[in-house]
């Protein structure tokens, strides 16, 4: 039952932080376009 | 001294053998052949060649150099894996020729981390940039092996820390299974690493067919949806991702720190254009370590060290595992095409499984056998990097967490 627990419990943490780490990904990207300067000629 | 006791003392590789108790002796030779059977296998191609034709050849060798030690005792001249104190470490240092790599870099897992640094230089992050979300969704589903094996593994009656480094064997990714059986399981890291890479092979020959039987030929075919904009991903984009991803993950798993600065210090040099250090780790280095690690693995399959009564069970672990990963994966599959208006092609999922490139080559395979017009293979390797990354975060999960619930 405690194995079942922990599994579960590191599946969720596994979980929450890959889409953390998604997040992450997506917000660098804006703020790196946001902040990028706009080519000139 | 007659002359039998003469022949013997010549040809102690025989004579050990004839010596032996007959479950070792049996041991022996069937490794021998199991030996000869991955050169062959690897030279086919059927399994891959970098690691099974030294690994083969290793294992063959290490069960036929069997001779008579001071005491009478049976031993090689390759390695000794179970000597771990300071003197008896620096007498074995100085006689048997593999226990410096042993020693330096196989046993405190360098090795592991050269291979991550290799992998690191190989990923193309602009991949997972594009469909960020999507590729984790599907490279966490592909997890289910890695964390659905753990608490079956503990009611086999494995202990937590074996049953968490044989979980890992799910995450299709060696070097992981290497570092996590490392800190956890140091008595049982040869035999679960050893499964891990067998079974590596399976993902390539496998998987197809666990495809077939999930996936029906009509969606199989189903072509790649186009992202809805297309974004542009520059090397500055990916370089700051490795480094902001590195860091924080470092910050929240220490104990996998040195995985996750290898692989990201792979991903950054690649990006940073420092093309001459990019050459040296995808190249000498990287098929040098993998060299060694294939034949560190043979010569640690040793009958004495690979006959433990333990074996069968990991084995059986190993290959649940892999195929609850895989199964994983495709329900991923299944449920983002059924939240995509059936557009999204369900094999994807199976990539993340993160034994790259494998698996995103398996699933464009598979896909290309029933459409040869669709080419899935961008969606394909964004799980699969994703999926390392998700592995490595397993890893750092099950070092920190399952020590302290023992």
């Amino acid at each position: 039952m405690k194995s079942i627990a922990l599994a579960a419990v590191i599946y969720g943490l596994a979980a929450v932080v890959s889409f953390f780490v998604a997040f992450l990904i997506t917000g660098i990207h804006r703020v790196i376009v946001r902040f990028k300067k706009p080519e000139t000629n | 001294m007659d002359i039998s006791q003469i022949a013997l003392n010549l040809f102690q590789g025989i004579a050990t053998l004839a010596q032996a108790d007959t479950g070792i002796a049996i041991g022996r030779v069937g490794l021998i052949a199991l030996g000869m059977l991955l050169v062959y296998l690897g030279k086919k191609e059927i399994l891959e060649p970098l690691l099974m034709v030294p690994m083969g050849l290793g294992m063959a060798a290490v069960n036929a150099g069997v001779l008579f030690l001071p005491g009478g005792h049976h031993g090689t001249l390759f390695v000794d894996p179970l000597v771990s104190d300071t003197t008896p470490l620096m007498n074995v240092l100085q006689i048997d020729f593999l226990q410096p790599i042993y020693t330096f870099t196989f046993s405190n897992g360098l090795i592991a981390c050269l291979v991550f640094m290799g992998i690191g230089v190989l990923l193309d992050v602009g991949y997972v940039i594009q469909r960020p979300f999507l590729s984790m969704f599907l490279a966490i589903c592909a997890e289910l092996g890695t964390v659905a094996t753990f608490p079956i593994a503990v009611a086999l009656g494995l202990s937590m820390n074996d049953a968490a480094s044989i979980s890992m064997v799910g995450g299709a990714d060696g070097p992981m299974v290497l570092y996590t059986s490392l800190m956890l399981s140091k008595d049982l890291f040869v035999p679960i690493t050893i499964v891990a890479y067998l079974y590596l092979g399976l993902t390539y020959g496998g998987y197809p067919y666990l495809i077939k039987l999930m996936v029906p030929a009509k969606l199989r075919g189903l072509p790649s949806v186009p992202p809805k904009r297309v974004i542009t991903v520059s090397s500055g984009d990916k370089l700051t991702f490795a480094v902001v991803a590195c860091t924080i993950l470092c910050l929240l798993f220490p104990v996998a720190a040195p995985l996750f600065l290898s692989l990201f210090i792979g991903v950054a040099v690649r990006e940073s254009g420092l093309k001459k250090i990019e050459e040296f780790i995808a190249g000498p280095l990287l098929y040098g370590a993998t060299f060694f690690l294939g034949l560190m693995l043979g010569i640690l399959c040793e009958a004495g060290t690979i006959l433990n009564p333990r074996i069968l069970l990991l084995l059986l672990l190993g290959i649940l595992a892999l195929l609850l990963s895989g199964i994983g994966g495709l329900i991923g599959g299944y449920i983002v095409h059924f939240a995509t208006g059936r557009k999204f092609n369900p094999t994807i999922g199976i990539a993340g499984v993160s034994c790259i490139p494998t698996t995103a080559k398996v699933v464009q395979k598979s896909v290309s056998e029933v459409n040869p017009y669709a080419v899935v293979l961008p969606e394909a390797l964004g799980a699969n990097i994703s999926g390392v990354i998700t592995t490595a975060i397993l890893t750092g999960l099950y070092v920190t967490l399952v020590p302290l619930f023992r």
